[in-house]
């Protein structure tokens, strides 16, 4: 009967327990106490030694304490077959297998494994010491240390010994390792060390660990150990434990600290503590050697260096001594060192004298070889600052030969670098025995002495050494040359002098350039000056510029009458009224105009004293420059004293601005209690088409001064006058006729740009023609918000019954001349017999915060008006400028019913107002006037330059030229 | 000549040429403002940008390639100073703020500054090469340009106004203001597009010994020759261990390097022998011949 193994389906004998192809139990029932393990073996198996096994148990003890026989029979087959024999075939097959395994070790493990076995132990190891300490640790020798590894199970163990630091290797020094592997039976041991170089003094311990890792098990063994630091042991730099420490002593006593570098001490102190030195070179002396030092460590930037020289010739008969010096130098405060090699060994290198900021290489030839004839060369490597190299080639000529040296012995440091006079070999190879193929020795062409030339702005380049002194021979510079006879040429001063000149070319020409405009410039000024130079001097004389204003302040007190009406008159004018009493009448500051030509008035006043500026500060009226009157005589007194809260800041300060001749300026307080400054400028301006000083512009600054927000508003009042009129009518554009009674432009676009009034209602002779403007050209000056043109408030109006005209009605004596207050009434002009005329301008109240300001101004001069006779005339006023606009009014004299005029525009200009054709309007009623206006506002084109408008009434045609200009960006 | 020098050139003769450019806008009158200040302007660009061309020519050497420059630079400058005083007089003209004027000369000042490295530029890239140095140069131009002619107008201005204030009288019509004006604004453009060339150079060679010892030479380009032919960036004429064509200095990385082009005598970077491409730093000496060069960098090169 046989069994079929349910696993691998093969045949098995009846008996068999278990398949003895692959060992998989065939489910045959066991006696329970015949386990597999103690199951006896049909026959024992016997060892070399004469123990026997009768079970599996014994057989896997046996191989266990026997190995070596047991690897010894694994290897004959004799497991093999023994196996086969009990019935275990699949056991028998591995044991066959392992014959020719090159690991007999693992294989007797992996069979042992594999039986049946109750007894058979898994590997473990165990690690002695568990732990390493070193204790304190000597830098400069190798560390050797052992670990022991012990097997407390069974079979064979396998596994690794891994660092894990880096300055613990395994092994023995000669063959370092970071990990071993290890296979034992029962005990190993493993070697480790820590190199010498690892040992580096430091404050702390140093902690590192072995990793035992065998078949799944991992035993860590610590290593730990310390290496303390040794302080330096004497001289300044005693007690420092860290190159710091040494580094911070250095600095303190550098010369004394130089010594301990130069001497070694602290190289040696450095190794003492297994720290690598950071100076890798030969060590300077002094000064430099700390120097040296501190750059190792990155503790200071190297200076540049320079050598003086790349090239070393010397000549000596063999025997001889010969030398030279090398110098480096830096232009900055720090020292030299320098390290010198050679590669050659008949060159020395004997000393290097260190000197603050040079280092000078002393070398040579104690004893020049024995080889006549012979051109020797070496390379000297400099190794300085920074551990910049430089290469130095030495040329050792050994004379005896064909070759003579103009030059007998250079050992003088002086001597360093002169001309060779050589004769070339035709070769081109110079033979001096040793055969150095070389290009025919030039000679070099004598240079002259060259000092830089830049030394003009003061600057020295590097390769100027700095101990050199420049003189006529140039020895002591690397790249000069003496020249071989005479005298070096004094180039220095005529290349620096050529290379000024050149320099100076352009500015030269700059300068002459420039004198032709400043000189033709001066000659227009000296023209143009004498129209613009104008005073009130009447020594001068200006009667060749008949258009010029005069400008005249009310700037000094007064003596006047206060009559009982109220009216002050100065002294000269009105009779005065025999019940009037004397005051003293401060200066206000007011203003008058005049014609400096015949002096005929703009005002009424020649110094203004009619006119008023009141300021209204939260409904309260203030007026500019008005502080009161004092009685001259109290006894006299009839009024009683008005004094006002009102007082001068700057009476009277000159103001200069651009295009403003005769400017003065003028601050008032209005007063105390609220704190409102206000600056009133006023000086004569240039006319936009006349170009002559014939126009006075007032300004006013209104200046929140307080704490407090306040309502402040301006108003100025303008009696006007021209020639011997008083009540002069107002030409207004855009109206159809002049204004003879009141006007009240109370919305700020309907203010036109200016109103004019002629003194003579005459077109072929208008006499003056006054002009006021509303509008400035700066953007932050306030257009007003009110214009009236009325009779001047004379206090005779006060007692007018017939008020049913004026506008508006308000109640009390409103009408105080120069006191009269914000508001009066509008009375036409002619109400009072002699008629009087005045313009008022206002800038209606609003709100001011402290430190808030606001500007206001006007102009007041004298118009044109283009009229060649007859009874047609023209004027314009606005902008000038290509496309702003401007209004062009017509004055027809006396104009026929029915009459019309046509504008004629040059190209490029536009009516923005008005048509092409308009009727006249026909003359008052009331006669008051002969002169009939007719007024368009007119585009100009976009380019400048001179054009005429024309107007034709019929046959007869009238032009106004006008000026249009644009600033120039480029040109002003 | 060094840097210095190269400094005051371009401001005397960018000065000159403010000059020259007002001289040239004297003949320009036409009936319309914005065409007359914009051919004023061109006059001043044009003749400002040939003079800072051939300034700039002559600081890094003369070479067959100044006549393009010089054709390109104009043409750039003009146009610069057309464009600039054409919107300059648009605005001016409209607002009178003397802002719009600053503004204008900015402009043309802006313009202007582009024109000496434009030629680089443009045959740089016609040439498919690197551009670097050359849009760094036409760059710094711009810098220059435009503070200069802020400058310059603010100068200008100045001057308007104290003519205005000293005299008490309008100056339009007067020349000096202009004259003065021009004079400044050209000398602030020369200027000021030298000083940023100086200040934002990464490297430069000085000649320490040799021919024209002392000169100074910014490494603006990828490629410097040295040697002894006449189109070599640096010639070291007059010394015979020099080839004709004897070594470069190259821009790879960020960094620079000398290579020795096939000399006969060799090149040497303080006192060893260049083989192949070897890296300069900061204070290195260059040997060539008989003559050295000092090689120089900012610290974003080290």
């Amino acid at each position: 009967m046989v069994v079929s193994c349910p696993r691998c389906s093969r045949i098995n004998p009846a008996h068999a327990v278990f398949c003895y192809h692959d060992g998989t139990s065939l489910g045959v029932t066991i006696a329970p106490h015949a386990s597999p393990a103690q199951q006896r073996f049909p026959m024992p198996f016997v060892f070399p030694s004469g123990k026997t096994c009768h079970t599996f148990d014994e057989l896997v003890l046996a191989c266990n304490s026997e190995w070596r026989d047991a690897r010894d029979l694994l290897r004959d087959g004799a497991f093999g077959y023994f196996l086969n024999g009990v019935g275990r075939a699949d056991l028998a097959r591995v044991a066959m297998q392992a014959r020719n395994s090159a690991d007999r070790d693992g294989a007797l493990n992996e069979l042992l494994r594999r039986m049946p076995s109750t007894v058979l132990k898994a590997a473990k190891v165990t690690v002695s010491p568990a732990s390493v300490n070193l204790g304190q640790v000597v830098p400069g020798k190798d560390v050797l240390i052992e670990l022991t590894l012990h097997n407390e199970g069974m079979g064979l163990l396998s596994g690794s010994v891994v660092s894990l630091t880096d300055w613990l290797f395994l092994g023995q020094p000669n063959a370092p390792d970071s990990k071993k592997l290890f296979q034992f039976l029962h005990e190993t041991t493993i070697p480790f060390h820590i190199p010498a170089k690892r040992l580096r003094a430091s404050s702390r311990p140093f902690e590192g660990q072995l990793l035992v890792e065998t078949q799944g098990s991992q035993v860590a063994v610590p290593v730990t150990f310390s290496v303390p630091i040794r302080p330096f042991p004497d001289g300044v730099l005693a007690g420092a434990r860290t190159p710091r420490e040494i580094a911070e002593k250095a600095k303190e006593k550098p010369t004394e600290a130089g010594e301990a570098f130069a001497s070694g001490a602290v190289q040696r102190w450095y190794a003492v503590n297994g720290w690598d030195y950071p100076v890798r070179e030969a060590p300077a002396s002094g000064v430099a050697a700390v120097q040296q030092f501190f750059e190792a460590l990155g503790l200071t930037k190297p200076p540049k260096v320079v050598v003086n020289r790349r090239e070393l010739f010397l000549s000596g008969r063999p025997g001889e001594q010969v030398a030279a010096t090398v110098q480096l130098c830096t232009e900055e405060k720090k020292p030299v060192w320098v390290a010198v090699t050679s590669n050659a060994d008949w060159l020395d290198i004997r000393e290097v004298d260190y000197d603050k900021r040079t280092a000078t290489v002393h070398l040579g030839a104690s004893r020049v070889p024995a080889r006549s004839g012979q051109l020797l060369e070496a390379q000297v490597t400099l190794t300085t600052n920074g551990r910049v190299r430089y290469g130095v080639t030495v040329r050792l000529d050994v004379s005896g030969g064909a070759i003579q040296l103009p030059f007998a012995n250079a050992s003088s440091s002086e001597n360093a670098f002169t001309a060779l006079e050589i004769e070339p070999e035709a070769s081109g190879t110079v033979n001096r025995g040793i055969n150095i193929p070389r290009p025919p020795l030039e000679v070099p062409a004598p240079r002259k002495h060259r000092v830089r030339d830049d030394s003009v702005n003061g600057e020295r380049g590097v390769s100027t050494p700095l101990w050199a002194v420049p003189d006529a021979s140039g020895s002591d510079r690397a790249d000069s040359v003496a020249p071989l006879e005479g005298k070096a040429e004094p180039v220095v001063s005529s290349s620096f002098l050529s290379r000024f000149v050149v320099a100076l070319i352009p500015l030269a020409l700059v300068m002459i350039g420039l004198i032709v405009p400043l000189v033709r410039d001066w000659v227009m000024f000296s023209q143009v000056k004498g129209n613009a130079g104008l005073t009130t001097t009447p020594s001068e004389d200006l009667s060749k510029y008949p258009d010029a204003l005069v400008l005249q302040m009310d700037d000094t007190d007064k003596l006047g009458f206060v009559s009982p009406t109220g009216n002050i008159k100065p002294p000269e004018g009105n009779q005065p009224d025999p019940h009037a009493y004397d005051v003293t009448i401060p200066a206000s500051m007011r203003f008058g105009l005049t014609l400096f030509a015949d002096n005929r008035k703009l005002t009424f006043e020649r110094n203004g004293i009619s006119n008023n500026c009141v300021i209204l500060v939260d409904n309260n009226s203030y007026i500019f420059g008005d502080s009161g009157w004092r009685k001259k005589d109290r006894e006299n007194a009839v009024g009683r004293d008005m004094i006002l809260p009102g007082r001068w800041l700057t009476m009277s300060a000159p103001y200069d601005k651009p295009g403003i001749r005769f400017g003065r300026r003028s601050v008032w307080l209005c007063d105390t209690a609220n704190n409102v400054k206000v600056t009133q400028t006023v000086g004569l301006t240039p006319g936009t088409q006349s170009r002559a000083f014939d126009t006075c512009r007032i300004h006013y600054r209104i200046e929140n001064g307080d704490e407090k927000p306040h309502r402040v508003g301006l108003r100025f009042l303008l009696d006007t006058y021209i020639g011997e009129n008083d009540g002069v009518p107002f030409l207004i554009p855009g109206q159809k006729e002049l204004c003879s009674t009141f006007m009240n432009f109370d919305d700020t676009k309907k203010i036109p740009d200016f109103i004019q009034a002629c003194e003579r209602a005459d077109l072929n002779n208008p006499g003056t023609v006054a002009q006021i403007g509303f509008r400035l050209e700066e953007a932050n000056i306030e257009p007003p918000d009110r214009v009236t043109l009325s009779a001047y408030p004379n206090p005779a109006l006060n007692d007018h019954r017939d008020r049913s005209s004026w506008l508006p009605l308000v109640a009390g004596s409103p009408f105080m001349q120069e006191k009269t207050k914000w508001a009066f009434p509008l009375a036409p002009i002619h109400t009072l017999d002699s008629g009087d005329s005045a313009v008022t301008v206002y800038w209606d109240p609003r709100e001011l915060n402290p430190g808030e300001s606001r500007e206001v101004g006007f102009t007041y001069g004298l118009g044109r008006v283009s009229s060649s006779g007859g009874s047609l005339a023209l004027t314009v006023g606005g902008s000038f400028v290509p496309n702003g606009e401007f209004t062009l009014t017509a004055y027809v004299s006396d104009p026929n019913p029915g009459a019309k005029l046509q504008l004629v525009l040059p190209q490029g200009f536009s009516r923005v107002e008005g048509d092409e054709i308009v009727s006249v309007p026909p003359l008052p009623a009331d006669g008051s006037t002969r002169i009939s206006p007719v007024t368009w506002k007119i585009r100009s084109g976009p380019r400048e330059g001179a054009f005429d408008l024309k107007v034709k009434m019929g046959a007869t045609e009238q032009t106004q030229p006008v000026q249009i200009k644009q600033p120039r960006v480029f040109s002003g | 000549m060094n840097l210095r020098w190269f400094l005051y050139y371009c401001a005397a003769w960018g000065a000159f040429g403010g000059l020259v450019g007002w001289i040239v806008s004297l003949s320009v009158l036409m009936d319309k403002p914005v065409l007359q200040e914009a051919f004023k302007g061109m006059g001043l660009g044009l003749v400002l940008a040939i003079i800072l061309v051939l300034v700039d020519r002559a600081f890094n050497g003369f070479s067959w390639t100044v006549v393009p420059a010089v054709f390109v630079g104009a043409f750039v400058g003009g146009l610069g100073g057309f464009v600039g005083g054409m919107i300059a007089q648009i605005i001016y003209g409209s607002t009178q703020w003397n802002l719009s004027l600053v503004f204008g000369w900015t402009l043309t000042g802006l313009l202007i500054g582009a024109s000496p490295g434009m030629f680089e530029l443009l045959a740089r890239l016609a040439r498919n090469q690197d551009t670097t140095g050359a849009f760094k140069k036409v760059r710094n131009g711009l810098m220059g340009g435009t503070i200069g002619g802020m400058l310059g107008g603010g100068f200008f201005l100045a001057v308007g106004y104290g003519w205005k204030r000293w005299l008490g009288i309008d100056a339009t019509g007067l020349w000096s203001p202009t004259a003065i004006g021009f004079v400044i604004l050209g000398a602030c453009i020369g200027l000021l597009i030298g000083l940023v060339q100086v200040i934002f150079k990464d490297a430069w060679i000085k000649v320490e010994s040799g021919f024209r010892a002392g000169r100074e030479l910014i490494l603006s380009r990828p490629e410097i020759i040295i040697g002894r032919a006449e189109g070599c960036d640096i010639a070291l004429f007059g010394d015979q261990g020099v080839d004709k064509l004897h070594a470069r200095i190259v821009t790879r990385d960020g960094g620079y390097y000398v290579e020795d082009i096939g000399s006969g005598g060799g090149t040497s970077v303080n006192g060893y022998g260049v083989i192949g491409l070897t890296r300069l730093n900061d204070g290195d000496l260059i040997e060539i011949g008989r003559s050295s060069l000092r090689f120089s960098a900012q610290g974003r090169t080290k």
